[in-house]
C-alpha cells in the first residue's frame, strides 16, 4: 500500500435541529506521498468533518479510511503518533509562551531531549518566530499564531500533516509566507500535506486538489485541470472561476457598482488625527479620513497594523486618545446613543447570542434599535427573505454553517436600515460564493446611499472599495482608490501589478524605509 | 501511560495556573479567609446571651440570682420590673430570653414551692433549647447558694459529672476547624477541576490534545497533579492554623492524615471531572459544583449537623456526599488519634467512590469528539 | 414608547437566555427544591437514638433502676455493657457509642446513707455542640430518676419553659424559612455575575455596546430579568415551605412579596457589581464565592450570631443573607407588621440600589478608559 491516505465511501451523519443530514455522503480519495493536497469547498461542504475522521477524532457512520496504513477507526492512536494535525482553533495554550507551547508538543510526541532544542530552534527560524520565544501565544497576531501552531505540529517530524483552514484570519503577507513554508517542509522533509482551505487562490500552491461540495467529491486533479473547466468561457481562467464552473456550472459576471458615490455627497464619517496609545505603545498614529454617503471604504493592513484598533475607535468601542470621530455629524463622545442609532455593526466573531435562535436574535437586535410591533415583524420577514434564511429561522446560531452565521449577523446589523455599516473582517473564512453574495449585497446597499467601512484580509475584495487606506505600524502607508494604490505600489520592472502585489510592495517598501531609518 | 508525557503536561498546567491570578486566590486566599471566618466567626459555644431578668421586689435571693447571671461569662443581663417591658424586649430582639421570678421569690424559695418561668425566642429552636439549658443550670446554682445548708439525709440524690472526651476544653473550634479543612479541599478539588476542564472544552484545546499520542488518562492525571499540589498547600495552611492559631489538638499520625487527605482530594477532583465532562460548559459547571459539591459538604457531611440525627432517608443520601467520609476521618484523626476501624471504613468509602466516578468520567470522556459542527 | 420597546427587547433576550435551556431550568427550580428538602430534614440539632453504654460498678437494684431510666428514654439507645473502661474507650473512639454512664461502686450505699453519689457521664466530644445537648438530656433523665425515687438532688423549684413564636421547638421551621432567602441570594448573585461574565468572554458585550443602549439599561435589564426569575424561584420554594413543611405564616402576604423584591434587589445588585470587575467566567465565579461563603457562613443559619465576635456582629448589618433570614423569621414566625419591617426593607433595598449604581458607574468608567 503506497498511498498516505486512502478513503472508501466515507459517510457521516449529523443532527441539525430535529433532522439528520449527511455531512459526508460517500467520500473516496487517495493521497500520494510527498504531495501537498488541497481540500477545497464552500462552508458546510464537510471539510473539517473529513479531516477529523482521518485523524480518528470522529467515527464515520459508514465506509473505511486508512492513514499511513493504519485504520482510522481501529488504530487512531497509531495515526496520532505519526501525523501532525492543526485544528481550526489551533489548540495553542494562550497563556503559555511560544517556546513553552513548542516544548509541550515536543514532549507529548516524545522528541528526544538532545535534539529537542535544536529542532525547536530550527522551526522557530523557519516560521520567523525566533525573535519572540517568550511572548505568550495569546498576544500573537493571527498570522503568527497560525505559524506557531504549524511549528508545533511539525516538532515531532510527522510523515503527514493535516491542516484545517490554517490561513483563516491571516493577512496576505503571512499567508504567502505560510505556503512557502509548507512547500519547503514538503520538499526537504518528505512530508505529505493535506490542507483544507476556502481561499481559492491558494489552490495554485497545491500539487493536487480535491473539491468537496455538500459532502460529495465534485472534482479531483491538479489545479490546472480544475481551472480548465472554465477555459471555454473566459480567457486565462482563475482557479475560482474553474471552481465555480464545477459547482454552479457557470462563471458569474464580475460585480459592478450601479451608481458610484457622488463627489458632493454628504460626509458620514469624519476621522480627524486619530491617535490611540496603550501605555507607551502607539497603536494608531494620526490617522485621518472621510467616508461619504454611498461610499465603500476599506481599512487594510497586515495583522497588527492597527486597523482593528482604528475600527474600534470609529464605532466607539474604544475611547480615542487624541483626535475626533464624527458619525453623521454627531460627536461620538457627546451623543453616543444617537450616533449609535445611525450605524450597524458586524463583528469579526459574529457576536450572536448562541442561546437565542435566528428569529430571536433578529427580534432582539431589531428591538435594540427601537423597532417594534408590525414594523419589527415586517423587517424580520424582510431579513429572513432577503438573506434566504427560511430554513434556519428556528435554529440556534452555533448549529449554523459559517456562511449562514455571517448572513445572520449582517441581517441583524441591517434591520434598522442604518446609514452607516461597519464590517470587521466579516468575510474572514468565508468561501468564494458566500463572499460574492456578500459583496453583491454590500454594493447594493452602497448604491442606495449607505456608507460602508470594512476591514478585510482579502486584497481582491479591496478592488470593490471606492477608496481605502493601507495601514502599517499604526500609520497610513497609502491611501486612495484602487487605481491609485496600484500606482503607488508599482515597482520598477513589474508594470501593472495586481492589487495584492501592490499592497505587498507598499508594505515591504515601508518596512525597508523604517529599517533604513533605524 | 507515559511518564514523560505526564511530566510535560503537568509542567504546562503548572505554568497556566501560575499565570491566572484567580487560581492562586483559590489556593491560598480562600483557605485563609475560610479559616478565619469559621475559626473565629462560627462557633457553637454559648456566649453573649441577652437575658432579661424580671422581678417585682428586691430581696437577697433575687440579688443573688442576678449576681450569678452577671458573673457567668455566658450572659449579658438586663433587669426589668415589668412583665410587659420584658416581653417587648423579646419581641424587639433586645433579649434572647427572659427569666421571670415570681412575687415574694425568696419566701417561696425557702418554702420550697417557688415556680419560675423562662421564656425564650424560639425562632431558632435548637439554639433556644441550648439557651434554656444554660439558664436553668445557672439558676439552679444560684438557688442552691441562696438556700441555707440543709440536713444530710433528706437531700441525697444522684449528681452527674460531665466528662467530654477528645475535646476537654469544650471548644467548638475543635470540630469546626477539621470541617473547614474539608470544605476548603472540596472547593479546590471539585470546583477548580470542573472549571478548568470545562474551559479546555470551551476553548477547543481538547481537540488538539486528543490528536497527540497521549491518552485521556494522561490528560486527567496531569490536571489532577497540579490541583493536588494546590489542595495540599491549602491543607498545609489549614493544619498550621489549626495547630498554632486555634489550638486544635492533633492526636493521630500525620502520615495517615496525608494519605486520607490525598484520597479525598482525588475523590473531589473526580467529582469535578464528571461535572465538567457532562456539562462541557463553564457556566453550568459553576452552578453545578456549587449545588453538588459545596453546599452538601457544608450541610450534609456531618460537619455542622451530625448525620445520626438526620431522618433515615437523608442518612442514606449522605453516603453520596464525598465530604461525609472525610469529615468523620478528620474529626477522629485530629481529636481522637488513629482509630483503625474509622480510618479503614472511611478510606474504603473514598476509594470505592473515586473508582466509580473515574469509570463514569472515562465513559463520558472518550478520546473522541461527539457531534460538533461541520 | 421607543424607549420602552427597546427595553422590552432587551428584557426578552435576557428571559430567553435564563429560561430556554432545560439545564438552566433544572438549576433554577430543581436544585433549590432538592436542597430545601435535604437541608430541611438534615440540618437538625435534635438528637435521636444516641447510642450509649453503661458501666455499672455497683450492680445493685438502684443502679439498674438508673440505667433503666436511660434505656426507657426515647432519646437514648442502649448498646450494652462495656466490659471495662478500656473497652468503653475503644467503643467511644469507634463511634459505636456516643455516651457512657459510669456508676460508681458506692452508688447504692451512698444513696442509702444520704450521700450524693457521683455518676459520670462520658461523652464523645468530637462534636461538642451535640455532646452538650446530649448532656442536657442526660441530666434531665437523672433529675427524673431523683424525682421518681424521691431523692432530692435538685432544688425545690419548679421551672417552666416557654418558647415563643415556635412553641413546639420545631427546628425545621427555622431552617426551611431561612432557606428561601439563603438559596436565592446565593444562587442569583452567582447567576447574575456569571451571565454578565459570559457575555464578556463570548464577545457579545461589544455588540451590545454598539447598540443605542446605555450601560445602565443593559445592567438594569439583566437585573430585572434575573429578579423576575428569582421571584419565581422564591415563590416556588414558598409553596413547599407553606404546604409541605407547614411553617405557619403570621403576617400579611404583601409584606413577604415586598421582602422577596428587596432581597432580589440586593442579590442582583451585588452580582452585577462583582461581574463588571471580572474579565472572565472563572474570575466571576471565584469573586462571587469570596463573597457568598462568608455571607452564608456568618448568616446565623448554621451557628448563632450571638456567639460571634463583636466586630463580625457589627458587620452583620450589611450582610444581605443575615438580613434576609432575619426578616423572613420576623414575618413567618414572629408576625411583624410593616412598621417593624421597614428598616429591613430599607437596608436590603439600599444595598441593592447602591451596588447597582456602583456597577453602572464602573461599567461606564471602563468604557471611557
Amino acid at each position: 500500500m503506497n498511498e498516505v491516505i486512502s478513503c472508501r465511501g466515507i459517510v457521516k451523519r449529523f443532527k441539525r435541529g430535529k433532522q439528520t443530514f449527511d455531512a459526508l455522503g460517500g467520500v473516496s480519495f487517495e493521497l500520494e506521498p510527498g504531495q501537498i493536497a488541497g481540500l477545497l469547498g464552500p462552508d458546510g461542504a464537510g471539510k473539517s468533518t473529513l479531516l477529523r475522521i482521518l485523524t480518528g477524532l470522529l467515527k464515520p457512520d459508514d465506509g473505511n479510511a486508512t492513514v499511513l496504513g493504519f485504520d482510522c477507526v481501529r488504530q487512531p492512536a497509531k495515526i496520532q503518533q505519526r501525523a501532525g494535525y492543526l485544528p481550526q482553533k489551533f489548540g495553542l495554550y494562550e497563556n503559555l509562551t511560544v517556546h513553552e507551547n513548542m516544548v509541550l508538543y515536543a514532549e507529548l510526541h516524545a522528541v528526544p531531549r538532545d535534539v529537542r532544542e535544536k529542532r525547536i530552534h530550527e522551526l522557530l527560524v523557519l516560521t520567523g518566530l525566533e525573535r519572540f520565544p517568550d511572548r505568550q501565544a495569546g498576544h500573537l497576531s493571527g498570522g503568527m499564531k497560525s505559524k506557531l501552531a504549524l511549528a508545533c505540529s511539525l516538532v515531532s517530524t510527522p510523515r503527514l500533516l493535516i491542516l484545517d483552514e490554517p490561513t483563516v484570519g491571516v493577512d496576505v503577507m503571512s499567508r504567502r509566507e505560510l505556503w512557502k513554508m509548507l512547500r519547503e517542509i514538503a520538499e526537504t522533509q518528505k512530508v505529505s500535506v493535506l490542507v483544507s482551505t476556502s481561499y481559492m487562490d491558494e489552490a495554485d500552491f497545491c500539487d493536487s486538489v480535491l473539491v468537496l461540495f455538500n459532502g460529495k467529491v465534485l472534482g479531483r486533479g491538479t489545479p490546472g485541470s480544475i481551472r480548465a473547466y472554465a477555459s471555454g468561457i473566459v480567457e486565462n481562467p482563475t482557479f475560482e472561476q474553474g471552481f465555480q464552473m464545477l459547482i454552479a456550472g457557470d462563471v458569474p459576471p464580475p460585480l459592478k457598482r450601479e451608481c458610484p458615490p457622488k463627489e458632493d455627497a454628504r460626509v458620514m464619517i469624519q476621522a480627524d488625527q486619530l491617535v490611540k496609545k496603550f501605555g507607551s505603545f502607539t497603536a494608531v498614529d494620526h490617522i485621518s479620513f472621510e467616508v461619504k454617503q454611498g461610499e465603500i471604504f476599506g481599512l487594510l493592513g497586515a495583522n497588527g497594523a492597527g486597523k482593528t484598533t482604528t475600527f474600534r475607535m470609529l464605532c466607539g468601542l474604544d475611547p480615542v486618545t487624541e483626535g475626533t470621530v464624527k458619525i453623521a455629524g454627531l460627536d461620538l463622545r457627546k451623543s453616543p446613543g444617537r450616533a449609535r442609532n445611525c450605524f450597524g455593526f458586524v463583528a469579526q466573531k459574529f457576536s450572536l447570542y448562541t442561546d437565542l435562535n435566528v428569529h430571536e436574535n433578529l427580534e432582539f437586535f431589531g428591538g435594540a434599535y427601537g423597532l417594534y410591533g408590525n414594523k419589527l415583524q415586517e423587517r424580520i420577514r424582510w431579513a429572513i427573505h432577503e438573506f434566504a434564511m427560511e430554513d434556519y429561522e428556528f435554529i440556534q446560531p452555533n448549529e449554523l454553517p459559517l456562511g449562514i452565521k455571517q448572513r445572520l449577523s449582517m441581517a441583524c446589523a441591517l434591520l434598522h436600515e442604518p446609514e452607516i455599516l461597519f464590517l470587521d473582517e466579516a468575510t474572514s473564512g468565508a468561501d468564494p460564493m458566500t463572499r460574492r453574495e456578500f459583496w453583491a449585497r454590500i454594493m447594493k446597499l452602497a448604491d442606495r446611499g449607505t456608507a460602508v467601512v470594512i476591514t478585510t484580509h482579502f486584497l481582491d475584495e479591496a478592488e470593490f472599495c471606492d477608496r481605502m487606506i493601507i495601514m502599517q505600524d499604526g500609520k497610513s502607508a497609502a491611501a486612495g482608490s484602487a487605481a491609485e494604490i496600484r500606482r503607488q505600489g508599482t515597482i520598477p520592472g513589474h508594470p501593472e501589478p495586481k492589487l495584492e502585489d501592490a499592497f505587498v510592495n507598499i508594505i515591504l517598501a515601508d518596512r525597508n524605509r523604517q529599517e533604513g531609518n533605524a | 501511560m507515559n511518564l514523560r508525557r505526564i511530566i510535560a503536561l503537568t509542567a504546562k498546567e503548572r505554568k497556566q495556573m501560575m499565570r491566572e491570578p484567580s487560581n492562586i486566590a483559590v489556593g491560598i486566599l480562600l483557605p485563609i479567609m475560610m479559616l478565619l471566618i469559621f475559626g473565629y466567626g462560627m462557633t457553637m459555644d454559648i456566649r453573649n446571651i441577652d437575658l432579661a431578668i424580671v422581678h417585682h421586689g428586691q430581696s437577697p435571693a433575687v440579688s443573688n440570682v442576678i449576681a450569678h447571671f452577671n458573673n457567668s461569662k455566658y450572659f449579658s443581663v438586663d433587669v426589668y420590673h415589668s412583665t410587659l417591658e420584658a416581653e417587648e424586649a423579646i419581641r424587639s430582639h433586645h433579649a434572647d430570653a427572659a427569666l421571670f421570678l415570681p412575687d415574694d421569690f425568696e419566701a417561696h424559695l425557702l418554702k420550697g414551692d417557688a415556680s419560675v418561668q423562662i421564656v425564650s425566642n424560639a425562632t431558632n429552636a435548637s439554639i433556644a433549647r441550648i439557651y434554656e439549658n444554660s439558664i436553668r443550670t445557672v439558676f439552679m446554682q444560684a438557688a442552691a447558694a441562696a438556700l441555707p445548708p440543709s440536713g444530710t439525709t433528706s437531700n441525697a440524690g444522684v449528681r452527674v459529672i460531665n466528662r467530654l472526651w477528645f475535646n476537654e476544653k469544650n471548644d467548638s473550634r475543635c470540630f469546626m476547624v477539621p470541617g473547614v479543612i474539608v470544605l476548603i479541599m472540596s472547593l479546590i478539588g471539585c470546583m477548580l477541576t470542573a472549571l478548568q476542564m470545562a474551559k479546555e472544552y470551551e476553548h477547543g484545546n481538547m481537540e488538539s490534545m486528543f490528536v497527540t499520542p497521549m491518552t485521556s488518562g494522561e490528560i486527567l492525571i496531569a490536571k489532577m497533579i497540579n490541583n493536588y499540589i494546590l489542595g495540599m498547600i491549602g491543607l498545609g495552611i489549614s493544619l498550621i492554623a489549626a495547630r498554632w492559631l486555634f489550638d486544635v489538638p492533633f492526636r493521630g499520625s500525620l502520615l495517615i492524615l496525608l494519605i486520607g487527605a490525598s484520597m479525598f482530594l482525588i475523590l473531589q477532583m473526580s467529582v469535578g471531572l464528571v461535572i465538567s465532562s457532562v456539562t462541557k460548559s463553564q457556566f453550568i459547571s459553576c452552578q453545578l459544583s456549587l449545588f453538588i459539591s459545596f453546599l452538601p459538604v457544608m450541610m450534609l457531611s456531618g460537619f455542622l449537623w451530625e448525620i445520626p440525627n438526620m431522618p433515615d432517608a437523608v442518612q442514606y443520601f449522605t453516603y453520596l456526599v464525598p465530604g461525609r467520609y472525610f469529615v468523620d476521618f478528620m474529626q477522629s484523626i485530629m481529636l481522637v488519634g488513629n482509630v483503625w476501624s474509622n480510618i479503614l471504613t472511611n478510606m474504603a468509602g473514598m476509594v470505592i467512590f473515586t473508582l466509580i466516578l473515574l469509570i463514569l468520567a472515562k465513559l463520558k470522556n472518550p478520546k473522541r469528539l461527539t457531534g460538533g459542527g461541520i | 414608547m421607543r424607549f420602552l420597546s427597546r427595553f422590552r427587547a432587551l428584557l426578552k433576550k435576557e428571559f430567553i437566555q435564563l429560561l430556554k435551556s432545560p439545564k438552566m431550568k433544572i438549576t433554577i427550580f430543581g436544585a433549590p427544591l432538592i436542597q430545601l428538602f435535604l437541608l430541611g430534614y438534615a440540618a437538625t440539632m435534635d438528637l435521636r437514638d444516641v447510642p450509649f453504654g453503661v458501666i455499672d460498678h455497683s450492680n445493685t437494684p438502684e443502679s439498674r433502676n438508673l440505667a433503666a431510666m436511660f434505656t426507657g428514654s426515647t432519646v437514648f439507645d442502649f448498646k450494652g455493657y462495656p466490659e471495662s473502661e478500656k473497652d468503653m474507650g475503644e467503643r467511644v473512639a469507634a463511634k459505636e457509642i456516643k455516651m457512657a454512664l459510669v456508676i460508681p461502686e458506692t452508688f447504692a450505699n451512698d444513696l442509702a446513707s444520704g450521700r450524693s453519689p457521683n455518676v459520670q457521664i462520658i461523652l464523645d466530644g468530637r462534636n461538642s455542640a451535640s455532646a452538650g445537648i446530649a448532656f442536657g438530656y442526660a441530666s434531665d433523665v437523672v433529675n427524673a430518676f431523683n424525682a421518681k425515687y424521691h431523692y432530692r438532688a435538685g432544688m425545690p423549684v419548679k421551672i417552666i419553659t416557654r418558647g415563643w413564636f415556635n412553641p413546639n421547638y420545631n427546628a425545621r421551621w427555622f431552617m426551611v424559612s431561612s432557606l428561601i432567602a439563603t438559596l436565592t441570594l446565593l444562587a442569583f448573585t452567582l447567576l447574575v455575575a456569571l451571565s454578565f461574565a459570559k457575555e464578556r468572554e463570548g464577545g457579545t458585550v461589544d455588540q451590545l455596546l454598539l447598540t443605542p443602549y446605555s450601560p445602565a439599561e443593559l445592567l438594569a435589564a439583566k437585573g430585572l430579568a434575573s429578579m423576575a426569575v428569582g421571584f419565581g424561584q422564591m415563590m416556588f420554594c414558598l409553596v413547599f415551605v407553606l404546604f409541605w413543611f407547614k411553617v405557619p405564616y403570621q403576617s400579611e402576604y404583601y409584606l413577604l412579596f415586598l421582602l422577596f423584591g428587596v432581597i432580589l434587589m440586593a442579590a442582583v445588585g451585588i452580582g452585577l457589581l462583582i461581574s463588571v470587575h471580572c474579565a472572565n467566567l472563572q474570575q466571576a465565579m471565584i469573586m462571587t464565592f469570596m463573597y457568598d461563603v462568608p455571607c452564608a457562613a456568618l448568616s446565623g443559619i448554621a451557628t448563632p450570631i450571638a456567639n460571634m465576635p463583636d466586630f463580625i456582629r457589627k458587620c452583620q448589618i450589611i450582610n444581605p443573607v443575615r438580613r434576609g433570614i432575619d426578616a423572613l423569621h420576623r414575618l413567618f414566625l414572629e408576625g411583624c407588621g410593616f412598621r417593624e419591617m421597614l428598616p429591613m426593607y430599607l437596608i436590603l433595598g439600599s444595598i441593592g440600589l447602591l451596588t447597582f449604581t456602583l456597577a453602572c458607574l464602573s461599567f461606564e468608567w471602563q468604557r471611557k478608559h
